[in-house]
């Protein structure tokens, strides 16, 4: 009877550790989906992150300047 | 084994599984809500660095606006939003006249005064329309020379794309006349937006 009760303790610990790794793999993979997972919705759309050259060719004028109306 | 020593591992298994429970019910999706703002707090901070630029661009942009605000409607006159037809055959005609050479003919290909406005976005016409033009004129060398030379210096955007010069003589009373035609034909450019 003693060695039955020692062996279902022994059971009952190896259950209850394997619940906890089970429980730290569950975390680690909630983690990993949330940090993969693409954003439901942008921040920004593609117009709003649109930069804009602010540079401009200056020549153009002056080469325009030069010609007639 | 007695029943002292048996006690810790009944407890230990307890404290373990309880650890277990409370991973799984409270810690986990505490976890999850602090990674997803976290990941949040970081996609807005990289919004914001990309808006900081695009504000910063925005501000060279205006600046260089205002510099040249002034000489804008030059782009305008260089390639204008619509054909402006009468402005063009005006300005061949009174090209013609001041460098003293005759216009026997000019011609302009087809071309659609009032377009419908496209339905939708992939009727939209591209950017850059052309009109086609061609035109014979007379006159003696240097008068030519100079009509085109004025064509080719005018603000507007004109291609020539060819031009010739042909020579014809006239006999009139024992004297022969010889006149130079020339023929020019090119492209004109308008944005038609």
């Amino acid at each position: 009877m003693n060695k039955v009760k020692k062996r279902l303790n022994k059971e009952i610990f190896l259950m209850a550790v394997l619940a906890l790794s089970i429980a730290i793999v569950l975390i680690y993979l909630g983690v990993f989906k949330v940090l993969n997972k693409p954003g439901e919705k942008p921040v920004l759309t593609p117009q709003e992150t649109r930069i804009i050259n602010p540079q401009l060719d200056e020549e153009v004028f002056d080469e325009l300047e030069k010609r007639n109306y | 084994m007695n029943t002292d020593q048996k006690k810790p591992l009944i407890w230990l298994s307890l404290s373990v599984s309880t650890v277990a429970f409370f991973l799984i019910v409270a810690i986990r999706p505490t976890v999850i809500t602090i990674t997803k703002l976290i990941k949040e707090i970081e996609e807005k901070e990289a919004a914001s660095l990309l808006l900081d630029k695009k504000i910063n661009s925005l501000v060279a942009a205006q600046k260089v606006y205002a510099i040249n605000s002034q000489r804008l409607p030059m782009l305008n006159q260089a390639l204008p939003e619509k054909s402006e037809f009468p402005w063009l055959a005006n300005f061949l005609e009174s090209t013609a006249l001041s460098s003293q050479v005759e216009l026997s003919s000019l011609t302009f290909e087809k071309i659609d005064l009032n377009p419908a406005p496209p339905v939708s976005q992939s009727q939209k016409p591209s950017s850059g329309q052309t009109i086609n033009f061609s035109t014979n004129a007379k006159g003696d060398y240097l008068n030519l020379k100079n009509f085109v030379s004025l064509l080719e210096s005018s603000r507007r955007l004109i291609k020539i794309e060819l031009t010739g010069i042909s020579e014809t003589k006239k006999k009139e009373e024992e004297i022969i006349n010889t006149t130079l035609q020339l023929n020019i034909s090119g492209v004109i450019f308008f944005e038609n937006e």
